[in-house]
C-alpha cells in the first residue's frame, strides 16, 4: 500500500519531466525539434494513460482510496495527494483526451507546431492532473495556477490579432476568479486554522453558520467562473473560437470540467448541509446555465463558436447532477451524483470529438463561417469526418444508443425521483434545442452542394487528424451501449464524494488542538 | 490593533483594484490586478501575525522550553511567497499580451472605445478564421530574423 501510494505522484512528475526534456531540445525552429517533441509528447501520454489506468483499477473497481503524503509529513501539515474514484476517472479520461489531442494536432497542426506546442500541452496535463489529485486547498489552487498559465500561452500562441483580444479577455478574467479562490483559502487558513481537505471538513463544524455561507459562495464564484456557470461565463465564447481547433479542442473537452471536478470534491465534503439548503439555488443556475448556453449557440454562426456555447449548456447538466445529490430520498442520493459524473464522462469524449472534428471542418474549408458560400458540403469533400461528426453531434443531443442518451437518462431520472420537476422540464427541452442546433450544424457545414470556397494553404493530414477523433466516437458508442460497468464506476465515484468520513479516515489528519463539538 | 491595520489596508487596497477594474482603459485594468493580487497577499499575510510575533525559528529544538503560541505562524509566508509569484507572472504575460496587441495595430485611443476594452479595428474583430497563414508565417519569419540577429 505504501509503495502504491508513489504512483500518485507519477500523473504530476511524467508530464513535467517530460515537458523540460522537450524544451531543452527547442533552440530553434525546424522538423527535428518538432519530431523529437512529438516523440516526447506521445511517449508522456502514453505513459500517463498507463498510471491513470492503474489507479483506476484500484479506486473505481476496487473501491479504495489512495493517500500519499509528500516527504512523509503527517496530513495537515504536509502536502497530501488523494485518489479516489472520481479523481481516477477525471485522470483517465484526461489521459485519453490527450492522447487523442496529440495526434490530432500532428495532423492538423500550422507553424504553431514549432512554438513549443507540445511542451505547454504538457505542462497543461501536469496541472489539471494535479488539480485532479490535490488533498489540500492551496495545492489545489497552485495546480489550478499552472493550468491556467499554460492554457493562456496555448490560447495566445501565434499571436494572431483576434487570438490576442480572446486571450486578454481570458487571462483577466481567470485571474480575478483565481484570485477570489486564493482570498477563500486565506480566509479558511485564517479562521480554521488548516488547509488540508480532511482537516477542513472536520473543523468545518465548528465554524459558525455565516462564515460557512461566505467562503461557499465565494468558492461558487470561483469555481462557477472557471466552469462557465450561468452569470460568469463570458469569458468562454470570447475567446474559445480563436486559438488553433486543437486547442479549442482541449479546452472545450477538459478545461471547464476542472472547475467542475473541484464543485463536486469541495461542496459535498466541505458543506455537506449547504448541499441540501441551497438545491433549489443550485438546480436554478443549472437550468439556466443550460438555457443561456445553448440560446447562445442558437444565435452564433461559426461551427467553433456553437460549439463553444453547447459547453456552457452542457456545464449545467453536470451541476444539475451536483444539485440533485442532496435530494432527500436515500436511494437518489447517490443517484443523481453518479448521474452527474457519468455526464462529465459523456461530455468530456463526446464534445472533444466534436470540437475536433469541427476544426478539421474549418481547416479543410478554410472558414468556419455557417453561412450559404462558406462551409458547405464539406461530406463530399472529405465523407468520413461527416459520419464522424454526425455520430458525435447525435451523441451530444442525446440520441441513443450514444453515450448521451444514458446520461441524460441517469440525470432526468433523478431528477423526477427527487421531485425536481422543473429542472426535469428545462433539461428535456434543452436536449431538444441541442438536437436543433445540431441538425443546423449538420445542413450548415456537411450537407448541401459544395461551394466554392478559398483553398486553405495547408490541409490537415487525413488519418491523423480522423484517427483520434474516430476513437473517441467509438468510445462513446461503446460507454452508450455497455454502460452498466462505467455507470458502476460512477456510482463507486459518487458514494467516496459523499463518504466524508470515509474521505477523513483515509486522510487521517492528525490534530494537534482536538476539535470541539464535532461528531467524529 | 495590528489586524485592524491589516483590515483596513486590505479593503482600502481591494477598493481601489475593484475601482481600476471598472475602468475602461487595459493599462488600468492591468494596475487594478495587481493591485487586487496584493491585497489578497496582505491579507493571507494578516492571518499570520499575532501582537507578540517572534520569528518563528526554533534553534535547539532539544531544549526548548518556550510557549508556541508566541510565535508567528510561518505558513502564510509561504503561500504568499508562492501565490506572489504566480501573479506576478500572469500580470506579466497579461502586460505581453497588451503589448503585442498595441504593435499589431496602431489603435486610435483605447478609452474612446465604449462597448470594449479589447476592442480593436473592426475588421480584425471578425470572428472566425477568416484571417489567412499567410500573416502567421510572417510572424515566424520575423522571429526567425531576430534570432539570426541575436546569435551574430
Amino acid at each position: 500500500m505504501d509503495l502504491f501510494a508513489n504512483w500518485l505522484a507519477a500523473p504530476v512528475v511524467v508530464p513535467l519531466l517530460f515537458a523540460a526534456t522537450s524544451l531543452l531540445v527547442a533552440t530553434r525552429v525546424n522538423l527535428r525539434q518538432i519530431r523529437v517533441q512529438r516523440t516526447l509528447a506521445l511517449i508522456a501520454s502514453v505513459l500517463n494513460l498507463g498510471v491513470a489506468l492503474l489507479l483506476l483499477r484500484t479506486t473505481a473497481i476496487e473501491g479504495q482510496r489512495i493517500v500519499l503524503y509528500a516527504g512523509a509529513w503527517q496530513a495537515p501539515f504536509g502536502i497530501t495527494m488523494v485518489a479516489d474514484a472520481l479523481s481516477a476517472i477525471m485522470l483517465t479520461l484526461t489521459a485519453l483526451l490527450m492522447l487523442a489531442i496529440v495526434v490530432y494536432a500532428m495532423g492538423t497542426l500550422d507553424q504553431r507546431e514549432g512554438m513549443n506546442f507540445y511542451p505547454l500541452l504538457l505542462f497543461l496535463l501536469m496541472g489539471v492532473n494535479g488539480a485532479f489529485l490535490a488533498g489540500d486547498l492551496f495545492n489545489l489552487y497552485v495546480f489550478f495556477e499552472v493550468l491556467l498559465m499554460s492554457s493562456f500561452v496555448l490560447l495566445s500562441l501565434g499571436g494572431r490579432p483576434n487570438q490576442v483580444n480572446g486571450g486578454l479577455r481570458y487571462v483577466v478574467l481567470n485571474l480575478i476568479a483565481s484570485t477570489v479562490f486564493l482570498t477563500t483559502a486565506g480566509v479558511m487558513y485564517g479562521t480554521l486554522g488548516t488547509l488540508n481537505l480532511a482537516h477542513l471538513a472536520e473543523r468545518m463544524a465548528l465554524a459558525p453558520e455565516s462564515l460557512r455561507i461566505v467562503l461557499a459562495g465565494m468558492l461558487l464564484i470561483a469555481y462557477g467562473s472557471k466552469a462557465g456557470l450561468f452569470p460568469l461565463f463570458f469569458w468562454l465564447p470570447a475567446s474559445y473560437h480563436t486559438p488553433h481547433p486543437a486547442v479549442t479542442a482541449i479546452f472545450g473537452g477538459l478545461l471547464t470540467k476542472v472547475g467542475i471536478y473541484a464543485l463536486f470534491r469541495i461542496y459535498p465534503l466541505l458543506f455537506p448541509e449547504l448541499l441540501a439548503t441551497w438545491q433549489p439555488f443550485i438546480l436554478l443556475i443549472a437550468g439556466l446555465t443550460m438555457l443561456t448556453g445553448v440560446f447562445g449557440a442558437m444565435a452564433v454562426r461559426t461551427i467553433r463558436r456553437v460549439l463553444s456555447f453547447h459547453v456552457i449548456s452542457q456545464v449545467g447538466y453536470m451541476v444539475m447532477g451536483l444539485g440533485l445529490a442532496a435530494s432527500g430520498n436515500e436511494l437518489a442520493l447517490g443517484f443523481g451524483m453518479a448521474a452527474g459524473i457519468f455526464y462529465i464522462v459523456h461530455h468530456m469524449i463526446v464534445k472533444t470529438a466534436l470540437l475536433m472534428a469541427g476544426g478539421a471542418a474549418e481547416l479543410t474549408m478554410g472558414t468556419g463561417q455557417l453561412e450559404p458560400g462558406h462551409l458547405g458540403g464539406l461530406a463530399k469533400r472529405w465523407p468520413w469526418l461527416a459520419v464522424i461528426f454526425f455520430v458525435a453531434a447525435f451523441s451530444l443531443a442525446g440520441i441513443p444508443p450514444s453515450s448521451g442518451f444514458v446520461s441524460k437518462l441517469g440525470l432526468l431520472q433523478a431528477a423526477l425521483d427527487a421531485g425536481q420537476w422543473p429542472i426535469a422540464a428545462v433539461s428535456l427541452l434543452v436536449s431538444l434545442l441541442t438536437l436543433m442546433s445540431m441538425v443546423r450544424l449538420w445542413q450548415r457545414g456537411f450537407a448541401g452542394p459544395l461551394e466554392a470556397t478559398r483553398v486553405p494553404q495547408r490541409s490537415p493530414h487525413r488519418w491523423l487528424t480522423l484517427a483520434p477523433i474516430t476513437m473517441l466516437v467509438l468510445l462513446s458508442l461503446g460507454i452508450g451501449i455497455f454502460s452498466a460497468p462505467v455507470f458502476g464506476w460512477a456510482r463507486v465515484a459518487a458514494e467516496q464524494v459523499l463518504d466524508r468520513d470515509g474521505y477523513i479516515q483515509a486522510v487521517a489528519p492528525t490534530d494537534v488542538i482536538a476539535p470541539v463539538g464535532t461528531e467524529h | 490593533m495590528i489586524a485592524l491595520v491589516f483590515a483596513g489596508l486590505v479593503a482600502v487596497l481591494m477598493a481601489c483594484a475593484t475601482y481600476l477594474l471598472l475602468q475602461r482603459h487595459p493599462v488600468r485594468m492591468v494596475i487594478g490586478l495587481g493591485l487586487f493580487t496584493h491585497a489578497v497577499n496582505l491579507l493571507i499575510f494578516g492571518t499570520g501575525v499575532s501582537e507578540r510575533g517572534l520569528p518563528p525559528i526554533i534553534v535547539d529544538k532539544a531544549s526548548f522550553a518556550g510557549d508556541i503560541s508566541q510565535y508567528v505562524d510561518p505558513l502564510p509566508q509561504a503561500l504568499i511567497l508562492t501565490a506572489i509569484v504566480i501573479s506576478f507572472g500572469i500580470v506579466a504575460f497579461l502586460i505581453a499580451l497588451l503589448h503585442r496587441r498595441n504593435s499589431l495595430e496602431a489603435v486610435e485611443s483605447c478609452t474612446d472605445r465604449v462597448d470594449d476594452p479589447f476592442a480593436m479595428e473592426p475588421a480584425h474583430a471578425l470572428e472566425g478564421v477568416e484571417e489567412d497563414y499567410e500573416w502567421l508565417e510572417d510572424v515566424v519569419l520575423m522571429n526567425e530574423i531576430n534570432n539570426s540577429k541575436g546569435s551574430r
